[in-house]
């Protein structure tokens, strides 16, 4: 049952032809009149059971999501503009690959672009979730069988044909005879013609593109140093380097630069802007400094003296703050029912975002319009709060969107687009605006601390009840989650809203029958800057969960594969299980030392499984074998798919061993790589692979985050295995267990 | 300030600047290389790496007075035109990169290690690959191409397959 079908019934009408000369310009939206017939087989499914936020949110956005911009250039180009972010999970080329196939046109024919921010996708624009193919999927082949339909009516005109005798392949429509008219040439023509054969949408078997492995558009670009990152653009001439000094703890903001006259002096420095921030939606201030170069601006910044008011948490460190969340963290009720009590504390510790391009933007502000060009993954709140606070009409505030060096959800707010927008209009130049790393992670967003309490009961030698309560900061989600009206209760009830998206996400979701089943969730305001990282809440509360499955096992004397096999709950989530068992070795003998770890995630309507190998015998664990198991619903880009998989091992991993962050009287104690450590080479596996279901649904399902649980877990099982210690507070290769 | 001549990718370059300054921001901000990339600052995660008289050298923390005369490879040196070093071509055909961020300085690493010792081994690469950083996790894909290359897989002056082409920043 789809959207379209049960809910809306209206009809798709094609608007705003000739927005761009006399070419097929397309920009479709859906009519709001209930009226015709509606395109079979177009919509999002109606889920009955595991219903995700983001199914209500595709829902919601109907109205905003298929206005896409699509040309036919004469010279028989396709211009596409993707109303997303790239930031290296891949979505410019699957989301090209869908229309090209959709479109029937070569893949390198389309010269793809991401949109600047645009009000007319409301929140609709935005990247987050694993949302980008899920909710574009629908408007792509429709906006395509849109386009087919005119092109296909335009070249029946110029033949006197009947439309239903042709056919379109490759950028062509060709006639029953092999005449052939390129998309190119009748563009003209088809931007005015009034189709009178419905659009026929592309049935799965017909696609040609969708389905095979492909590396990504832009990977010679990568390859040669051709790439173009914000602070490789050049179309803002005057714009300098200018970075940052910021608070010295959370939430302090600048009472006074003590040296400016002198800092002035040093040879190239060009500027010393203070600036205010946002502190209403914790975006920082600071005291900025522009330079002819970003080493005299770090040399600037090395030399300036400045005098910070006390934060709101100076008195706060990691002891207070655990103390802190254990007191407002809801207690596990469960009563030993006299057969085994499993009770575990796991404690996760704040991590950065650290993509490896810090914060940057460019930004040109004067008296009545501001530029900026950067990737924040919700432009549209940037554009409201930055006409908000600096005073202009949200249609003097232009946002222009590039890929970035990664994000894994750091740039769902938009701090430096904020930042570089207020520094460029208090210094009255335009600037080129960048986060040294130091600054990157001390200020930056995290994933906030958390605590975990886990308690199951057994009875009648079943797992009876399973309750897992959490407690961390409250999450920053004003944001907005991809819609105006939860865009306004995030603002008003922002814990609220973290409680719900707790709920509708992964976390809420125990995917085992364990009985009576209870996970919640309790958040207390911090001045830590936070916001969702990759894979949101389930990241800590899922893989939690999967150690203690694994302990669970181990109790019952069962073996951890089984176990998992026996309380889950459908055939899908078994397929993915067996699947990486076998192609895993499951059980295959290893030396002392060594062990194998089990991991499972669904989430967004895709399913996971992990099974890691891990040699603790050195002096850090490392990652010896990974073997993936993944059934996305519906594959666009095996590789791509693959490309996100072997990413969240590497992140699972680096979040059970490797990273985090302290807080020592309100600063994060944290400043680089040295302190902060991630997963490197050294600790990476020699041996990889990634097997996908085949399609399981209509549709895909979101792929860049679900990884991660799984991953985690099956680092973490596999340590507690080869060491007989308990996994509990990370990440392990600090604390020890 | 001196004059400080040198050759980037080839060409002579000539740049008035205090030899102390670092060379990733002499090539970025006084030269307009844009093929580095800064990700760190001091060393520590191999962003900014290029090659320098034939040794891989973090360009963060290599003062510019240190290759004054001297020959700076970076990563759009390695390729001439559309034929791609087999290095590159590795990392096209395995669909190394994710965002991208670091890879320049990884295949300068990889370039180095490669020269040095053509048949690397796993604890060959891992020494040779621990001081550059990737977010995203695509070390194993990296391992994968830096064997193929030694298993003399790829020719130089390959060509990347066709596919779609990448706007940045929408005009």
């Amino acid at each position: 049952m789809s959207i379209v079908d049960k809910v809306i019934d209206r009809r798709l009408l094609l608007k705003g032809f000739l927005v761009a000369g006399p070419t097929l310009a397309v920009a479709a939206r859906l009519d709001l009149q209930p009226a015709g017939a509606t395109i079979p087989g177009v919509g999002t499914p109606m889920y009955e059971e595991h219903s995700d936020f983001m199914d209500e949110y595709i829902q919601l956005s109907q109205p905003f999501l298929y206005d896409l911009l699509v040309e036919i250039k004469p010279d028989n180009r396709v211009y596409f503009e993707i109303p997303r972010m790239e930031v290296g999970q891949g979505i410019m080329t699957t989301i090209a690959t869908m229309m090209a196939d959709n479109l029937d046109v070569p893949l390198e024919s389309m010269d793809v672009a991401l949109s600047k921010a645009d009000p007319k996708f409301q929140d609709s624009q935005w990247t987050g979730a694993s949302n980008s193919t899920r909710m574009l999927w629908d408007p792509v082949r429709v906006v395509a069988a849109k386009l087919r339909a005119h092109l296909t009516a335009a070249a029946a005109q110029q033949w006197l044909l009947p439309a239903a005798t042709l056919r379109t392949q490759n950028g062509y429509v060709i006639a029953p005879d092999g005449r052939k008219l390129s998309y190119g040439a009748l563009t003209a023509a088809a931007a005015t013609v009034v189709p009178t054969d419905a659009p026929r949408l592309k049935k799965p078997d017909e696609f040609k593109l969708i389905g095979q492995g492909r590396t990504r558009a832009n990977t010679k670009d990568i390859v040669t140093g051709k790439a173009t990152y914000c602070m490789d653009l050049t179309e803002v001439p005057g714009a300098k380097p200018t970075i940052p000094a910021v608070w010295a703890t959370h939430g302090a903001t600048v009472k006074s630069v003590d040296n400016a006259a002198e800092v002035m002096a040093i040879p190239g420095v060009i500027a010393i802007t203070p600036y205010p921030g946002y502190p209403e939606q914790n975006i920082p201030g600071g005291v900025a400094i522009t330079a002819e170069t970003f080493g005299i601006a770090k040399k600037a910044k090395n030399a300036l003296k400045v005098t910070w008011s006390a934060g709101p948490m100076d008195n706060l460190s990691d002891k207070q703050i655990d103390d802190l969340l254990a007191g407002i963290q809801d207690k596990c009720v469960a009563p030993d029912l006299g057969e085994g009590v499993i009770d575990a504390n796991f404690r996760w510790p704040y991590v950065s975002h650290a993509p490896m391009e810090t914060n940057t933007a460019v930004a040109h502000a004067t008296a009545d319009k501001v530029e900026v060009w950067s990737g924040p993954q919700i432009p549209i709140t940037a554009v409201r709060n930055i006409a908000k606070v600096l005073g202009y009409a949200e249609n003097q505030v232009v946002i222009h969107i590039g890929p970035r060096g990664g994000a894994f959800g750091r740039w769902l707010f938009h701090d430096a687009v904020f930042q570089s927008a207020q520094i460029s209009k208090l210094a009255g130049m335009p600037v080129k605006f960048m986060l040294m790393r130091e600054e990157d992670i001390k200020s930056g967003r995290t994933r906030p601390v958390s605590l975990h309490h886990l308690r199951a009961t057994i009875k009648g030698g079943q797992v009876a009840t399973f309750e897992h309560r959490m407690a961390c900061p409250e999450m920053d989600l004003r944001h907005g989650l991809g819609d105006i009206v939860s865009h306004q209760v995030v603002t008003y009830n922002n814990n609220g809203a973290g409680l719900w998206f707790f709920e509708c996400a992964g976390s809420g979701n125990v995917p085992y029958n364990f009985g009576v089943k209870a996970v919640t969730l309790q958040q207390h305001v911090l001045a830590v800057p936070n916001g969702a990282w990759r894979v949101v809440y389930s990241g800590q509360v899922c893989s939690a969960n999967e150690i203690l499955v694994d302990e669970l096992a181990r109790l019952l004397g069962k073996d951890e594969y089984q176990f998992r096999r026996e309380y889950l709950m459908e055939d899908k989530q078994r397929r993915v299980l067996d699947m990486v068992a076998h192609e895993g070795q499951w059980g295959r003998p290893l030396p002392a030392g060594v062990a194998q770890g089990l991991g499972f995630h669904q989430e967004y309507h895709s399913l996971c499984a992990y099974l890691m190998e891990v040699d603790t015998r050195g002096a850090e664990p490392r990652m010896t074998r990974c073997t993936i198991a993944v059934d996305p619903g519906f594959a666009i880009n095996p590789t791509g798919i693959t490309s996100n998989m072997y990413s969240a091992a590497h992140d699972g991993f680096a979040t059970v061993f490797k990273a985090g962050l302290h807080i020592d009287n309100g600063a994060t104690r944290e400043s680089n790589w040295n302190d902060y450590k991630w997963t490197r080479m050294y600790d990476s596996a020699p041996e990889m692979s990634c097997h996908i279901v085949p399609n399981t649904q209509a549709q895909p399902g979101g792929i860049g985050e679900v990884g991660i649980p799984a991953a985690a877990a099956a680092a973490a099982n596999a340590w507690a295995r080869a060491t007989g210690k308990k996994a509990r507070n990370f990440p392990i290769n600090e604390y020890g267990a | 300030m001196p004059t400080i001549n040198f050759t980037v990718d080839g060409k002579p370059v000539s740049v008035n600047a205090d030899n102390n300054e670092e060379l990733l921001w002499v090539l970025r901000d006084r030269l307009g290389v844009n093929s580095v990339k800064y990700g760190c600052g001091v060393g520590l995660d191999g962003v900014c790496t290029a090659i320098v008289n034939g040794q891989a050298v973090r360009t963060c923390i290599t003062p510019v007075g240190s290759v004054a005369g001297g020959h700076v490879t970076t990563v759009a040196g390695l390729s001439d035109g559309e034929h791609l070093h087999p290095v590159q071509q590795a990392w096209v055909d395995n669909d190394v990169a994710q965002c991208g961020y670091c890879q320049a300085g990884q295949i300068m690493s990889a370039v180095a290690l490669l020269n040095k010792n053509p048949h690397p081994n796993d604890d060959d690469i891992d020494k040779a690959m621990a001081g550059n950083l990737c977010r995203c996790g695509t070390y194993f894909r990296i391992r994968t191409a830096i064997k193929q290359v030694a298993a003399g897989k790829y020719a130089p002056g390959g060509e990347a397959k066709p596919t779609a082409n990448t706007v940045y920043y929408a005009k």
